[in-house]
């Protein structure tokens, strides 16, 4: 009671201050007519509203918003229909000719402003104001006439900002009331406060009545958000500060955790603020561990019907000699068992026939999470090795403690082994115990139950492990002769092995795919769909066609890749390879080789030549000006490390210098690059190791990645001289 | 009867399987023959049927049907349908996996077609070989906006027919353009009230994306329309049977725009003293339109040929082309000076006036006739001194207002040689493996109104940060300090300078250094795909001068010096010296692309070329010590 007494008390004082005499009244914004929106925003008794001074650390900014303000109002009206209603209201001091031209045009659109995620196709526009006013230095403020100046096709609005000049104030507001007629929704918005302009006084408000569930974070460095009841039936939540920087484009960075930012979740639940009049807060501030129960019970449950495949598996190992392996080893193979009896069988009848219904983003076939986890944990359980369920969110949206909806976490299973296994829902080229970067080194939520029964499901919070720089590791092997016919050009074999993360995309670029889904078939037992022995003459021939384009695009990319691994479009692509596929039991690295003949990489200087042999190492990371010094921490990928081996056949009658120029050793504990070039019976050997040991670093590390970043750059126009003896 | 039921079922989804299987082998065919494409259209009928009613005149329809066959799964695309003010939809109708986005502003670089609208829909097939289709009936009340129609599009085609119903009263030209080197028949045929002309087109290939390439008008394929006359109750009214009627429709136009001068009073005598001679008077006046008011595609003209008043401009602040023509325009004329709208194609249409039509320009300008010359001002181009004319309107024919008549004039040319963009460098060897000195940089011209372009849309506390990334090209091993840069004035040449410190450009072996003097290595990259088809145009007409002085250090000689390379032709010259003088090298690159062009025909040697003065650059320099030496 007390509680009740102290925030209507807050909520009084709340509105005396912020609203003025003349100020409409809340939970009835939808009702506002043009006029009203006009005077929330410019008649207002905020005196922010109408500041004008900009600080004196940004007059050299290109503008500045003096005034910063969105408002939602989500109402359920007693017809159980929904109002929602939105004012965004910006006051910008013009400093410079680049925001002068980015202000003089301002769209907007018919979209539903948010993302109202479901029932898109229920919510009707109802109203739409747009008011532009600019003011002058001296104080004149000319009103634009709407009519005069606003292009409307179909709720389309365009609207030139006339007479508009550096030191020019616009302010502007836009409202927008949107109906929608049944079902369920979702509002939500998430953004850094203080994007290309810095914000002088920020104000974020939503207000709901009772029938509204509210998510809702500023970040670890974000502004305080205030709760308020209103005239007891009205719940307001605003976030308002001062003085919030613009942010600078930098390289390897994560917005959300270092820079204040709003993230709002408003969603319809039925009576859901009465429920929280015992609660500190009227928010939901955090996921409950009832709501991940509820949520991945269901995937917890072992699949009654995952018996026949397990029984297939089981026959699939004695078959196959392998049914006194480990039960580590039986893990894996059960995973691979599954992902072909899911996914990859289907796989080059999906890409034959191009049939997009039921297929995924990826052109593979849809596999149910809930089916495939449910066999998984079958197999867990059969082979006895404990397991719980992990839910996190991606990295780059922010960190756990601002973490609002389940519908933000990604899961995942993990086996707890002596080194735990993680199982994703798979693609067709989902390795075995594969953790994604995005959720590296993430704070999250562990569900398991002791006995595997359901009622005694508990949840704790847990942390993902971070790759090491080796688990993610790119080692080329690169041998080097003159070509025969024209000492211009070099012939050049190349074996790359990817390891753990850095697999995941050239997997899909130079993986033979049907000739390993062949394989998978054989391996399984399963119809080898397409291929000669089994297909249709009619298939057989349309097989030659698709598998040619196919391999024309393999072949691309294998180019490309020459191309971009040596700095050089004067390439010839001889043979090209998969040497494994990295995608089956026991394989862990993906290995392809390739032949080419490479020009643009020797020159001649008198009767000696150059080899620009740095460039065989291809592009490295440059930090440009703006990058060169940073105060905000730095979140990379993943850690990784580059290893490079390249052996140089030097030709008879040419001695060789310019090797010191390759020996670099900078190691701290951000990385590495250690660099070793020696010459021996007529072959250069340069060995490159460049490491990024961690997937974060704080800013102040910025010097030390800079140590070894910076001469890595150099290295593609470092050469050595053959001369001629 | 249930099993009758279950069988018929079975036979409708074996059919309905039979049909897929067929629209895929289809497709397939299709995909070998455009193996790039993600959809194609597969029949393209297009029918223009003119009439003669009697309350409106000459009006015309079009009637656009079109398949689509998706090449790919899941593909996405848009269909747009461009028109104009003057041109209403029948129907636009989009078949399957479509999705209609309203009506929106068409933005190119051009000027006039700013103003035209586009109807669009967006296209999702989820299923390979799956079709969907759109039809589209445009009604043109006026017919001069009629006056193109393209055969070649974005998405590639199998089939397309362009048919024209004429009447007998109705005297049109049909110009074929670009029709070489494609499959394209005529057949015509006579009917009792007047004649239908058939254009049938097959396999035209999507227009091409391929960078810097010449405007479509110059390469593909399509139907100029002269539409000259019709009779209507026996009576003949032109329509653009010479140019003195499309002046005289523009004139009328013109006319039209309700000019208040007395509004431009108060803002003109600030722009002017009476002391300043006329030409400071011309040049006061040009400068303020081009600094105070905004370019902007959004008057909504009569399909965009009628200016936005001048006062109107002025209070907005803004306009397109035509309104700052004008607004320009009446305000020299208010001061006392001759001034005249003019109307012009860029140099990106292929049309210079010899036939009447709307689609012969994109641009209107103020022309200014004194001492019996014409002087053109362009206040679009914001960074162009007076006199000075962008590459994109010089020698182009140019029709001024002349009363009840007009003048046709050209645009002067300029040469690449005002275009100058001139670096010089004081360098020396330091600490034995860098290259540092100053860099002065002078820009004329073109070359001063693009980087101004440039500095302009960084934010003015980035300036120093974005011509330090100019400089070094932002390259972490070259340090740019102590840069000098004035603010974007009006001087005829913007000039600017720094310090450079240049660590990858110096390879040591044994006891000798070798240097790479040039840290620009200016058209290095130029280098163009082998497959490239079309021309390469340049924005302007280069003229680029390096000027080196590159001081070898104390205690060390050059013992070789480049020999330099002269790659001359008609439509390139690279020159590249090295001369030693004492102590110093002096390196000299000289590149120029005189007609701003590179002809097809011409891609071999210019690559060729390319690759000579890339590996020019790649020439060292070698140093090695006097002791040595000796």
């Amino acid at each position: 009671m007390k509680r009740a007494a102290s925030i209507l008390f807050v909520s009084l004082m709340a509105f005396v201050s912020i609203f003025g005499q003349n100020d409409p009244e809340y939970g009835k914004f939808y009702e506002f007519e043009e006029n009203e929106v006009k005077d929330f925003c410019w008649n207002s008794s905020n005196a922010n509203t109408r500041d004008t001074v900009v600080p004196a650390d940004w007059r050299n900014e290109p503008a500045v918003y003096l005034y910063f303000e969105n408002f939602y109002e989500t109402i359920r009206l007693a017809s159980k229909a929904h109002a929602i209603s939105y004012i965004a209201h910006y006051r910008i001091k013009i400093l410079d000719k680049s925001a002068l031209d980015d202000l003089s045009e301002i769209h907007y659109s018919q979209d539903p402003v948010g993302d109202y995620s479901l029932n898109y196709m229920n919510v009707i526009r109802q109203k739409n104001y747009l008011g532009i006013k600019v003011i002058k230095p001296d104080g004149t403020e000319i009103v634009l006439k709407n009519d005069d100046f606003i292009e409307e096709k179909d709720g389309d609005k365009k609207v030139a900002v006339p007479n508009l000049e550096i030191g020019d104030i616009i302010d502007y507001y836009q409202y927008t009331y949107d109906y929608g007629k049944v079902g369920t929704y979702v509002v939500r918005e998430q953004f850094v406060i203080g994007g290309n302009y810095p914000i002088k006084h920020f104000n974020y408000q939503l207000l709901t009545n009772k029938h509204w569930d509210v998510m809702f974070t500023t970040g670890k460095n974000g502004p305080e958000i205030k709760e308020e009841i209103i005239d007891k039936k009205y719940y307001k939540f605003s976030v308002s500060g001062s003085d919030f920087p613009s942010s600078a484009r930098l390289l390897w960075t994560m917005p959300y955790y270092d820079f204040p930012y709003i993230k709002m979740m408003v969603k319809e639940e039925v009576k859901n603020m009465k429920t929280k009049e015992d609660a500190k807060s009227y928010r939901t501030t955090e996921i409950s561990n009832d709501k991940i129960k509820e949520t991945f019970s269901a995937y917890y449950i072992q699949e009654a019907k995952a018996g026949n495949e397990w029984n297939s598996f089981l026959r699939y190992l004695k078959k196959n000699g392998k049914s006194n392996i480990t039960r580590e080893k039986k893990l894996e193979e059960y995973f691979y068992f599954l992902r072909h009896r899911f996914k990859n069988m289907h796989y080059i009848y999906d890409q034959y026939n191009n049939s997009g219904l039921y297929l995924d983003d990826d052109g593979t076939r849809q596999l149910s999470s809930l089916a495939f986890t449910g066999h998984m944990i079958y197999g867990l359980n059969k082979l006895k090795i404990r397991y719980d369920l992990v839910a996190v969110p991606v990295r780059r949206f922010g960190p756990f403690d601002d973490l609002l909806s389940v519908s933000e976490t990604s899961y995942m299973i993990r086996a707890k082994l002596k080194d735990p296994v993680f199982i994703y829902k798979p693609s067709v080229f989902t390795p075995y115990n594969d953790l994604p970067y995005f959720v590296e080194g993430v704070e999250g939520f562990a569900l398991s139950s002791p006995d595997g029964k359901i009622k005694n499901l508990n949840v704790k919070t847990t942390t993902t492990p971070v790759s090491s720089p080796e688990e993610n590791s790119t080692t080329q092997v690169i041998d080097v002769k003159f070509n025969t016919e024209d000492p211009m050009k070099l012939d050049i074999n190349t074996d790359i092995t990817y390891s753990g993360e850095t697999m995941r995309e050239p997997k899909e670029f130079y993986v033979d795919d049907f000739a390993m889904i062949w394989a998978e078939n054989d391996r399984y037992e399963t119809k080898k769909w397409g291929s000669d022995e089994q297909a249709t003459k009619k298939v057989q021939v349309q097989m030659e066609e698709f598998t040619a384009s196919k391999e024309k695009e393999r072949k691309e990319h294998f180019e490309a890749l020459a191309k971009g691994e040596y700095e050089t479009d004067d390439i010839e692509l001889g043979n090209y390879s998969n040497l494994n596929t990295g995608n089956e039991p026991g394989e862990y690295d993906l290995k392809i080789n390739f032949e080419c003949t490479a020009g643009g990489l020797v020159k001649k200087v008198g009767n000696n030549y150059i080899i620009k042999a740095g460039q065989l190492m291809g592009s490295q990371v440059t930090i440009d000006e703006e990058n060169m010094e940073r105060t905000v921490d730095i979140y990379m990928n993943y850690p990784r490390v580059f290893n490079y081996a390249i052996t140089i056949n030097i030709p008879e009658g040419y001695e060789v210098s310019g090797l010191e120029g390759f020996n670099v050793s900078v190691n701290n504990a951000t990385g590495s690059l250690i660099a070793v070039a020696e010459y021996n019976q007529g072959v250069v050997t340069i060995k490159v190791s460049k490491t990024y040991t961690h997937n974060f670093e704080d800013a102040e590390n910025w010097g030390l990645m800079k140590e070894f970043l910076i001469p890595a750059s150099a290295f593609p126009s470092k050469e050595l001289l053959l001369r001629k003896i | 009867m249930k099993k009758t039921i279950l069988i018929l079922e079975l036979i409708l989804v074996a059919s309905l399987n039979l049909l897929a299987q067929k629209q895929i082998d289809y497709a397939r065919t299709i995909k070998t023959q455009f193996p790039d494409e993600e959809v194609v259209i597969s029949k393209s009928n297009i029918v223009i049927e003119f009439e003669i009613k009697s309350k409106y005149g000459l009006t015309a329809s079009k009637n656009i049907e079109l398949e689509f066959i998706a090449l790919e799964k899941n593909t996405e695309f848009v269909y747009p349908v461009f028109y104009s003010e003057d041109v209403k939809f029948d129907e636009f109708k989009a078949g399957d996996g479509s999705r209609l986005r309203s009506d929106d502003y068409y933005t190119s670089n051009g000027v006039f077609h700013d103003d035209i609208k586009v109807k669009y829909s967006i296209f999702k097939i989820p299923l390979f070989g799956s079709k969907s289709d759109l039809k589209a009936r445009l009604l043109f009340s006026d017919t001069r906006y009629l006056p193109i129609v393209d055969f070649s599009e974005p998405i590639a085609i199998l089939e397309k027919e362009v048919q024209f119903i004429i009447p007998s009263e109705v005297d049109v030209d049909l110009i074929p353009m670009n029709f070489e080197g494609f499959d394209i028949q005529v057949t015509e045929v006579a009917t009792k009230k007047g004649r239908i002309v058939t254009f049938h087109a097959n396999n035209l290939e999507s227009i091409s994306d391929e960078e810097d390439m010449p405007a479509k008008s110059y390469i593909y394929p399509h139907i100029f329309i002269h539409l000259k006359s019709y009779y209507s109750a026996g009576k003949k009214e032109k329509v653009f049977e010479t140019i003195d009627d499309q002046y005289d429709w523009y004139n009328q136009l013109v006319a039209k725009v309700g000019n208040e001068t007395d509004d431009l009073t108060p803002v003109l005598n600030q722009i002017i003293t009476p002391d300043q001679s006329d030409d400071e008077k011309i040049a006061a006046i040009f400068y303020w339109v081009q600094d105070n008011i905004r370019y902007l595609a959004f008057e909504n003209g009569i399909a965009g040929f009628q200016p936005a008043s001048c006062q109107k401009v002025l209070n907005n602040r803004y306009g397109d082309c035509k309104g700052m023509a004008n607004l320009t325009s009446e305000l020299l004329k208010k001061a006392g000076f001759d001034a005249r709208l003019a109307w012009l194609g860029t140099r990106h249409l292929a049309y210079d006036y010899s036939i009447p039509s709307l689609a012969d320009d994109n641009h209107m300008i103020c022309a200014l006739h004194r001492n019996d010359h014409w002087l053109f001002l362009d206040a679009t181009e914001t960074y162009s001194k007076m006199g000075e004319y962008a590459e994109r309107i010089q020698n182009r024919p140019v029709l001024i207002q002349n009363g009840d008549s007009y003048i046709l004039e050209t645009v002067p040319k300029s040469t690449d040689e005002p275009n100058l963009q001139q670096y010089t460098l004081n360098l020396a060897l330091v600490e034995g493996s860098v290259i540092e000195g100053d860099v002065k940089v002078s820009l004329a011209k073109e070359s001063r109104a693009e980087f101004m372009n440039y500095l302009s849309g960084v934010p003015s506390k980035k300036w120093e940060t974005a011509l330090k990334y100019y400089l070094s090209y932002g390259n972490n091993l070259v340090t740019v300090s102590d840069v000098q840069m004035p603010g974007l004035g009006r001087d005829s040449v913007y000039t600017f300078s720094g310090h450079l410190r240049i660590t990858d450009k110096i390879s040591t072996f044994d006891n000798e250094t070798y240097v790479y003097v040039d840290p620009f290595m200016f058209f290095s990259d130029y280098k163009l795909d082998k497959d490239r088809k079309y021309a390469l145009w340049f924005n302007y007409k280069k003229n680029v001068k390096v000027d080196i002085h590159f001081e070898v250090p104390e205690g060390m000689s050059a013992v070789s010096v480049p020999q330099g390379i002269h790659l001359q032709d008609e439509e390139f010259d690279f020159n590249v010296e090295f001369t030693r003088q004492g102590k110093t090298i002096h390196y000299h690159m000289l590149a120029k692309i005189p007609e701003a062009e590179i002809s097809d025909d011409k891609l071999i040697q210019w690559n060729d070329a390319i690759t000579k003065l890339v590996d020019t650059y790649q020439q060292p320099i070698i140093l090695k010590s006097e002791t040595t030496t000796q």
